[in-house]
């Protein structure tokens, strides 16, 4: 899980292959903005075969927050 | 086609000519960019996509079009009746019915004047009146409305409120490359049902199975079981012949094997119906291109249906004026299938001379059209599709799977010999080695297609592989791997058979005479040399190798 997650961050942000996203919270990534949050949700869904729901969607403002959240949901 | 699908699709793109387009849509498309870039690079092509601001459609129907700019416009209730937003809630008043149809209707028959493909998706709305069946009534009213200005509805499930909600996007994300696909789909369909040709696939299209390795028996096609959609596919296609649409069968396959089925009588489609039967082992899309030569046709008027997304895509990149139709892998996908390609064909009229169109041109064509062309670019075509070998060793442990596919495998099979696992399980204890070879490329896992058994003098004794993986060189890049290993085959031991027609042109490429039955020899030293562009086309991994 954790390394498709990483694919989906560095796809999303166009970072290099080798970069690390585990750091990565919205409020110090200037591109993560309120459209990257929609794509960046819809690719963690379509990912990984889930609905996210409204509020669990704003609590996502880092990686980590996205990796526990996909561990909540058995991912 | 999922996120990370996308991406690999794109990166994996050399780029084509440029494919402008206007997305209409009153919700966030954002999150749709991605599929979008991917469905058309899947086609050979290169978005250029141009998206409306959020909530803008109702306006932009009163624009004029951009020059040289298609539009496609996706609609979802609320688009033509904007009470039914949920974004809204629940009117406070009920709303006067006549007067939502009304403006609904004007809103329609503006959007008609446009050139613009339409899709619609026929969400659930928020209930306008206490009584369901009013609500209902208006729903389907809707989407009869939009089916008039033949829109491709796509199913309820492509939205999901969740989404809406939070972020203003309406599409569900497990349907992102659906939708994307339908989108793209759409734009290269001609409005004015300008398509002539269909040019269909056989094996898992025509009928379910491979005539190949299964045999007329071992096919279905009738109105019942595993065969049922290849029937409906059939009724529809007699149909489209009947109305002036010309089809074409095309398959990777000897014509005498291909016609098999044809010449039992039983099925709803005869040879006769078709136009030309391309029966050939060169690329679909220079058997294709040969066709439109010989009709005289633009390729923007040929449609090409094939099970095989890999066949798909070989045509779409060749030849990117074909419109390239996948038949669906369940039932699930039928009834999408045949309302597409009604819409393709579509048809107000029927004259004389479209139910004399198939004799004209077969009058005009000779009844076989075996394909000489040079495949197209195949080896630019095969490295896009990022292909990934593994390699097993199973000369221990389990081979369950090598010997079905030693025992099922007709068209590439060295020699048709039959080997039950204890006879393998011999020439394993002899000094053999048998070797598997399972393929993944950029549209997922083929599985285990590949299997040969070298005995103990480094002799080919079977070699099969499955006619899925057709023309993507992997007999070739196995044998410069086994050179590249220090274990070149010294010989190998063919026999003709009625199928294995594929096997033999393998081997006449490796080998400088290839008798009508018996030991081939080869020299050893050059496989790797020769083969080692075939070899550079995949990544390579090795299990369990000795």
């Amino acid at each position: 899980m954790q390394n498709t997650l990483e694919e989906i961050f560095r796809a999303i942000f166009e970072l290099p292959a080798q970069a690390d996203v585990t750091g990565l919270t919205q409020k110090q990534h200037a591109a993560w903005d309120s459209l990257a949050h929609v794509t960046l949700i819809g690719a963690i869904e379509s990912e990984f075969d889930l609905s996210i729901d409204v509020a669990d969607s704003m609590e996502i403002t880092s990686f980590d927050a996205a990796r526990r959240y996909l561990e909540s949901q058995g991912k | 086609m999922n996120f990370l699908e996308a991406t690999r699709i794109l990166r994996a793109f050399e780029g084509g000519p440029a494919f402008p387009f206007l997305l209409g849509m009153s919700g966030t498309p954002d999150p749709l960019v991605v599929y979008l870039r991917a469905a058309a690079a899947q086609q050979g092509l290169d978005a250029q996509h141009r998206f409306l601001p959020f909530n803008t459609l109702q306006q932009a129907v009163y624009d004029a079009p951009t020059a040289g700019e298609s539009e496609v416009f996706l609609l979802f209730p609320w688009d033509v009746i904007p009470e039914l937003d949920w974004r809204s809630g629940v009117p406070q008043q009920a709303p006067d019915e006549a007067m939502l149809r009304a403006r609904a209707t004007q809103f329609l028959d503006r959007v008609a004047t446009r050139s613009a493909r339409l899709l619609y998706v026929p969400a659930p709305c928020p209930p306008l009146w206490l009584d369901p069946a009013r609500n209902e009534a208006l729903s389907l009213w809707l989407q009869a409305s939009v089916r008039a200005l033949h829109a491709d509805v796509l199913d309820a499930e492509c939205f999901a409120l969740s989404t809406y909600l939070a972020s203003g996007s309406p599409l569900a994300s497990a349907r992102l490359g659906e939708v994307a696909s339908r989108i793209v789909m759409a734009l290269r369909t001609s409005g004015d049902g300008t398509a002539k040709v269909l040019v269909t696939d056989l094996d898992e299209t025509m009928w379910s199975g491979i005539i190949g390795d299964d045999g007329a028996d071992g096919i279905a096609y009738r109105a019942e079981g595993r065969g049922f959609r290849h029937f409906l596919y059939q009724t529809l296609l007699r149909r489209l012949k009947d109305e002036g649409v010309l089809l074409a069968a095309v398959t990777k396959n000897d014509p005498e094997v291909a016609l098999v089925p044809f010449q039992q009588g039983e099925m709803v489609l005869q040879r006769a119906d078709f136009v030309a039967f391309l029966a050939s082992w060169n690329a679909k899309s220079s058997q294709i291109q040969s066709l439109a030569q010989q009709l005289n046709l633009g390729l923007d008027a040929f449609v090409f249906v094939d099970d095989n997304p890999v066949e798909l895509a070989e045509v779409a990149r060749e030849l990117p004026a074909v419109h390239a139709v996948q038949f669906p892998d369940s039932e699930r996908g039928i009834a999408e299938l045949l309302h597409h390609l009604t819409a393709m064909f579509r048809r107000t009229q029927v004259t004389a001379e479209d139910r004399e169109r198939t004799a004209l041109y077969q009058r005009r064509l000779e009844g076989l059209v075996p394909s000489d062309a040079a495949g197209a670019d195949i080896a630019a075509f095969l490295r896009e599709l990022d292909m990934s070998l593994t390699i097993v060793d199973r000369s221990t442990g389990d081979r369950t799977r090598a010997v079905q596919l030693l025992n099922k495998t007709n068209q590439f099979n060295l020699n048709g010999i039959r080997l039950t696992d204890q006879e393998v399980g011999e020439i394993l204890a002899d000094g053999g080695s048998l070797f598997t070879a399972t393929l993944a490329d950029r549209t997922g896992s083929h599985g285990e297609i590949l299997a040969a058994i070298l005995d103990r003098e480094g002799v080919l004794t079977s070699m099969v592989m499955s006619c899925r993986v057709f023309q993507r060189r992997v007999e070739y890049a196995f044998v410069a791997w086994l050179a590249a290993q220090g274990r070149p085959p010294k010989r190998a031991r063919y026999v003709a058979t009625e199928r294995n027609t594929p096997t033999r042109r393998f081997l006449e490429d490796l080998a400088e005479q290839v008798p009508a039955d018996g030991d081939v020899s080869f020299d050893d030293t050059a496989l790797t040399t020769r083969f080692a562009a075939d070899l550079a086309l995949f990544r390579i991994a090795v299990d369990g190798a000795r």
